[in-house]
């Protein structure tokens, strides 16, 4: 009886342990201090790839937003590699980053987007990506 | 050895020790009641068709599997959002911002901007500052002083798209009879989200929940 007892207890401290750290665990460092919403879409037809990249931040309070755009390619869904990249910035609120990329050769791709959301001297860094889209 | 020493060593130690474990091996043992009361519930356990799944490693194969599957639930229920799909997209919750994307396949939806909507709500005191037209999405950023006004139009499939969320309590808001969700940021910015049946809708404001909430239900479809 009593093993039984603690058996259960064990589960329950342990699932217990779990959900917290799911509940806590935030996504690849995105802060958000002076960003308002960001988004990334890859499509790709026929090998032809439009890598589109948008970060909205508050008007009065964004000042300017750098990003970088990564293409990058999966074999297998664990590691990434690195496909092109783009990178520009403007001293505005809002960014809408558009590229393209031709031919592709056929494999799964994603885009990586950093982006470092100024308000005057300080700033925040923030990763975020595009879902994986095979070609 | 003669057989005078034989016979000494078999009288003298060897026959009395062999009739010492005689002896012991037919003494009555009894045994205690207790002892007989578990043996006997043994038994009757063993006698059971279930006892070979439930005492033998098929049981703490079982545990691991119920165990995982307990602790898989208990994960799933705890995203707020993954328990609270609305028309066609989904929002997962952390702890500063919150993830809106639209369920695989969700639905019957175009492909790329084919019909634009905007706000009819007399704008005339505000500036565009922003305007922007993709493929599969619109910007309007509307800007009057310090009062702002974020109006986006996109596409509903594959919809991906990350929300600054931190500290906010996400309420559902009645847009013209469809369910959006609202939030009040930590920028004192409130935001309506909602899927209009073609496209989903986000706008953005600083002036006020209910003043935004008026403006929300004035998005209509334009001529293109």
């Amino acid at each position: 009886m009593f093993k039984r007892a603690l058996a259960l207890l064990i589960t329950i401290v342990s699932a217990f342990t779990l959900l917290c750290t799911v509940a806590s665990a935030d996504d690849d460092g995105i802060t958000y201090l002076y960003t308002h919403k960001c988004s990334s879409d890859l499509s790709i037809t026929s090998l032809y790839a439009t890598c589109t990249s948008s970060l909205t931040g508050y008007v009065g309070t964004t000042t300017r937003i750098e990003l970088k755009q990564t293409l990058e390619e999966t074999f297998g869904g664990i590691s990434w590699y690195y496909v092109d990249s783009w990178s520009t910035a403007v001293n505005f609120f809002t960014i809408d980053f558009v590229n393209t990329k031709s031919p592709l050769s056929s494999g799964n791709y994603r885009i990586k987007n950093v982006a470092k959301v100024y308000s005057g001297s300080n700033y925040e860094t923030i990763t975020f990506y595009s879902d994986v889209v095979s070609s | 050895m003669n057989n005078k020493l034989r016979e000494a060593i078999e009288g003298g130690i060897i026959i009395p020790e062999a009739q010492a474990f005689a002896s012991a091996e037919t003494t009555d043992h009894v045994f205690s009641l207790e002892y007989t009361r578990k043996t006997e519930k043994l038994i009757k356990r063993q006698k059971k068709k279930y006892y070979p799944l439930i005492c033998t490693s098929a049981r703490r194969t079982a545990c691991v599997i119920i165990a995982f599957f307990v602790i898989s639930i208990t994960t799933v229920l705890s995203v707020e959002a993954l328990r609270t799909p609305f028309f066609d997209f989904i929002m997962s919750i952390f702890s500063n911002h919150s993830e809106v994307r639209s369920l695989d396949d969700g639905g019957n939806y175009p492909d790329k901007i084919e019909s634009y909507y905007e706000i009819t709500y007399d704008l005339s005191e505000y500036q565009i500052i922003y305007s922007d037209t993709q493929n599969k999405k619109t910007n309007i950023y509307y800007n009057n002083g310090e009062k702002y006004i974020y109006f986006t139009q996109t596409v509903v499939k594959r919809y991906e798209s990350n929300f600054n969320t931190e500290g906010a309590e996400l309420e559902y808001i009645d847009i013209n009879g469809i369910e959006a969700i609202g939030y009040l940021d930590n920028h004192n910015c409130y935001t309506l989200i909602w899927n209009n049946g073609e496209y989903i809708i986000d706008i953005t404001s600083n002036i006020g929940k209910d003043a935004l909430i008026e403006i929300a239900k004035s998005v209509q479809k334009v001529e293109s």
